[in-house]
């Protein structure tokens, strides 16, 4: 739904109507709900306009077609503008622009071995810095893997991509590509994106971009490339699952290939969100078996599997009705801790 | 309280504030609760205006009050329409 401001002002005609049958207004209420839109305040005013109407409608078109609808009454004039709630439009201000094209070099044979030439100054040697320990658990649930795969992590620091790097196996490291948030690793300011595309391997994906943001990705699956993505669309600072987005769900489904959760914990303490230089601290990674999504229907069942694969990881409480029904009702208040093919 | 509708419109100026600091938008609101009105809702609009801004305030000085003293900085203009809410509008032209 989108929200639309309408202001009107009435004709000679249609205030003669209006003070004769005050209960028109009510009927173009119903009219409005009836093309698939809603009011949802209504003002009577004193000055340029008459009326000021806030309408929520599916899209541009429906609220067009409302428009030429009422206007046909031929009792008023309206001007209709849309509108965005304060804090979305603030958001929108402070985005920077940014690239949304893959840097496609970036699996070419140089690139790849540029990656795995610099993966200790890029990647490792932070993780030796500052996961101490980092423990890996359920490497032994890839052992038969091979292939390309979606891997999903849960995502609470910058300091998730190494972690992830570092506990896969090399078969899937060094064929993988990371989808970061194009707004803030690609944004036009930044002087060295290639580099994020080289050393650390990651392409921007347009947050909210729609179905246009799987094309890379899926035509690289077809060349054995895995993808790390962080379904959350984005890091949580509670340590809690977040909902996740339908982007690799419908990715798994269309290109058909396996999805392997991988938790993620202690980061927070190592470096949270807002935090800019980290601090050593246990980490603890535990990767799950791969889940196929090929006898899934729709991709709202698929994203709750998805979410409560990586809650048992996690050793959360799984969401939802699927969740519910493999838990059996009375045991989700007392949901094992720990659970999951983990450890 | 009352019920007043605000447009506003941003000049070059205030565009320019709005880009350095977007926050100053929330800043704003409180201004506006320091002199006694409040902001119940607030959209950013797309054509003849650039915001518009449901407020509560006691009485029509009140109103012209916040306007001349937001007006004065030069960062944009606003309009004011008295408001009601429709139903009792309505019932206005019902009783009589």
């Amino acid at each position: 739904m989108q929200g639309y401001v309408v202001f009107t002002k009435l004709t000679a005609e249609g205030s003669k109507r209006l003070s004769d049958n005050p209960a028109r207004l009510q009927e173009v209420d119903r009219q409005v709900q009836r093309l698939g839109a809603r009011i949802t305040k209504q003002f009577a005013t004193i000055g340029e306009y008459d009326f000021v109407t806030f309408i929520e409608a599916p899209s541009n078109e429906a609220l067009a077609s409302i428009v030429a609808e009422v206007s046909t009454l031929g009792t008023i004039r309206q001007r209709t503008y849309p509108m965005f709630s304060l804090d979305r439009f603030t958001q929108l201000v402070k985005m920077q622009p940014y690239r949304t094209e893959p840097h496609r070099w970036q699996t070419d044979l140089w690139a790849r071995a540029a990656r795995r030439a610099g993966r200790y100054f890029a990647i490792t040697r932070h993780v030796r810095r500052y996961c101490k320990p980092l423990e890996v658990e359920g490497r032994e649930n890839l052992k038969e893997f091979r292939g390309a795969a979606i891997v999903i992590a849960n995502h609470s620091s910058h300091f998730d991509t190494p972690v992830v790097l570092s506990a896969l196996p090399e078969r899937i490291r060094g064929k993988i590509v990371i989808a970061a948030a194009a707004d803030k690793f690609y944004a036009s300011r930044r002087k060295r994106t290639w580099w994020y595309s080289l050393f650390m391997g990651t392409f921007p994906v347009h947050r909210g971009g729609g179905v246009k943001q799987l094309e890379y990705p899926l035509s690289l699956f077809k060349r054995g490339w895995s993808i790390l993505i962080y379904p959350e669309g984005g890091r949580s600072k509670t340590g809690q699952v977040q909902k996740f987005k339908a982007g690799p769900t419908i990715m798994a489904m269309q290109a058909k290939v396996p999805v392997i959760p991988l938790w993620i914990e202690g980061l927070r303490e190592v470096m949270p969100k807002g935090q800019r230089t980290p601090r050593p601290g246990h980490v603890r990674a535990r990767i799950g078996p791969p889940v196929w999504l090929n006898d899934v229907t729709s991709v709202a069942d698929g994203t709750e599997m998805l979410e409560n694969a990586m809650r048992a990881l996690a050793g959360q409480a799984p969401r939802g009705a699927l969740g519910r029904q493999a838990l059996g009702e009375a045991d989700v208040a007392a949901s094992p801790a720990g659970g999951g093919g983990g450890s | 309280m009352a019920t007043y509708i605000m447009l506003s419109t941003l000049t070059d100026e205030g565009r320019k504030t709005l880009k350095e600091r977007p926050e100053r938008l929330q800043e704003v609101n409180r201004e506006i609760e320091a002199m006694g009105a409040r902001v119940t809702q607030q959209f950013a609009v797309l054509g003849g205006y650039d915001f518009i801004n449901i407020l509560d305030a006691p009485d029509n000085e009140t109103i012209a009050r916040i306007s001349v003293e937001l007006g004065s900085r030069g960062t944009g203009t606003l309009t004011t329409l008295p408001a009601m809410p429709i139903d009792q509008f309505t019932q206005m032209l019902k009783s009589r």
